[in-house]
């Protein structure tokens, strides 16, 4: 593979076990600035396992993450490597951002007090600036409106949508998304995943799990299908919904597009 | 004996016992929320040790009678050469025991919030302690007062025990009146209604601390 000078994440030989079970195996991705990457595949497939190794959330059990140069080796044995690798997890906490399924806005905060928390008491912004760069990125999810609201009194879809903002105040190099999608109904759906494309026009770097394959078609700049813990497709859009390589997608691909 | 003459005697010394019996449920509920709090940390903390240490210190405290604890004291420090004023160890028993209670209060309700909570906030780069305080803890609070509050009447009543030790409080200065008057039923009524009245101003500080929180979070 050719090595680009714009890559933000590289990921060698990922592995992650639960025990006997094996959720990642062998995984190797390199993420250049600006993709859009979406990851599809079955339940269970490890998609978001992935995505949650990239930020430290799960320990990796083999391989290694190197992200904006912080890098994490999988299965430390030693205590003094799992404090390096929490360490690396740190710097790279800063530079990426997260977006979850279940939103996680901390509902004793308002909505812009969730959106400034990370930039006065991680990156140290005064206050006054904080809150002035967060009613921006309100508006730019159109929330601006709620910013005194408590999480609780908005709909899944504007939950959602504050997550994110929150996620963008941290100025972040790239964002996870973790099925931001999957736990709205159906109505909200449109209204996140038009924040996201409005992100990817504007060349945000993004890892996307997600079952929403239209959006995967249209939006990704580039598309990997997991199953079994291995990435067993990755290409374009096209390459992989239309000419996928291998049986399992074929087959996982017929079964969603022909209901 | 009238009542009236059976009052004018009694609750002189009854009200010096209150005294004393707030005193302690004050400092013993202070110390109990303070070393609570650390044996809490400890329950939550990565390090099994430290685990270890909060389990074994609760189990001791949690698995003995209270009243046993308050004579093993006693008894035992100045027979380790300490000298300490009954009272001083009656508090400090007080807030040793209730402490154990406190820590499992502040654990359970910590580990009861989602931990996408906690997920986003490590996701965010939010330190540890940031995590602790500025978001698991908050949220928390209003779901462990009503516990907690439990635990600070039941200091309250607890205090009584105290009376076997010499300490002065207000289930011994009853004692006292009692043999004075010979008129058990009506101190017994007046203490009664003095513990009661200080925990029902006990429950209605925390009442309101709890419905505060539970206002600033619905907005």
């Amino acid at each position: 593979m050719e090595q680009k000078t714009d890559t933000v994440i590289s990921v060698r030989n990922l592995s992650k076990n639960y025990g006997d079970l094996e959720v990642l195996r062998k995984i190797d991705m390199d993420v250049h600035e600006g993709e859009v990457i979406c990851v599809i595949g079955p339940s269970g497939s490890g998609k978001s396992t992935f995505l949650r190794c990239l930020n430290y959330l799960e320990k990796p059990t083999g391989g290694e993450i190197e992200i904006l140069g912080s890098k994490i080796i999988g299965g430390a044995h030693s205590r003094a490597q799992e404090k390096a690798d929490e360490k690396a997890a740190m710097q790279i906490r800063r530079e990426v951002g997260m977006v979850f399924q279940q939103f996680n806005l901390w509902p004793h905060m308002t909505v812009l007090e969730n959106v400034i928390e990370g930039p006065v008491d991680v990156r140290g912004v005064p206050k006054k600036e904080a809150e002035e760069k967060a009613i921006e990125l309100l508006k730019k999810v159109g929330m601006d409106q709620k910013k005194d609201v408590y999480p609780t009194q908005l709909s899944g879809g504007q939950q959602q949508r504050v997550a994110i903002a929150r996620t963008l105040a941290m100025n972040p190099k790239v964002i996870l998304f973790d099925e931001p999608t999957s736990a709205l109904d159906p109505e909200f759906v449109n209204e996140v995943l038009n924040v996201i494309r409005d992100l990817a026009k504007e060349k945000m770097t993004m890892i996307i799990v997600t079952h929403e394959m239209g959006f995967a078609a249209e939006a990704a700049s580039r598309v990997c299908f997991m199953d079994g813990g291995y990435i067993i497709e990755d290409g374009t859009p096209d390459e992989v919904f239309k000419h996928p390589k291998t049986d399992r997608a074929k087959q996982f691909f017929s079964k969603i597009l022909n209901v | 004996m009238s009542a009236g003459k059976i009052i004018s005697i009694s609750f002189p010394m009854l009200m010096q016992g209150f005294g004393v019996t707030i005193e302690i449920s004050i400092f013993g509920i202070i110390i109990a929320i303070v070393l609570g709090f650390v044996i809490g940390m400890l329950c939550l903390s990565q390090s099994t040790v430290l685990r270890g240490i909060a389990r074994v210190y609760i189990k001791i405290f949690r698995c003995t009678p209270f009243m046993v604890q308050v004579y093993l004291a006693y008894f035992g420090l100045p027979a380790l050469g300490l000298k300490i004023p009954a009272l001083r160890i009656g508090i400090l028993t007080l807030g040793l025991y209730n402490a154990a209670y406190i820590g499992i209060i502040l654990e359970s309700g910590i580990r009861a919030l989602p931990k996408g909570q906690t997920e986003a906030a490590q996701a965010i780069g939010l330190s540890r302690s940031k995590i602790f305080f500025k978001i698991l803890f908050p949220q928390t609070l209003s779901v462990i007062l009503p516990p907690l509050t439990g635990q600070f009447l039941q200091m309250v009543k607890d205090s009584s025990v105290l009376s076997i030790v010499t300490v002065a409080e207000l289930t011994m200065m009853t004692q006292k009146a009692v043999g004075i008057t010979f008129e058990p039923v009506v101190v017994y009524v007046l203490t009664a209604l003095l513990y009661w009245g200080l925990n029902l101003i006990i429950e209605f500080v925390t009442k309101r601390i709890e419905r505060k929180h539970r206002i600033a979070q619905l907005g």
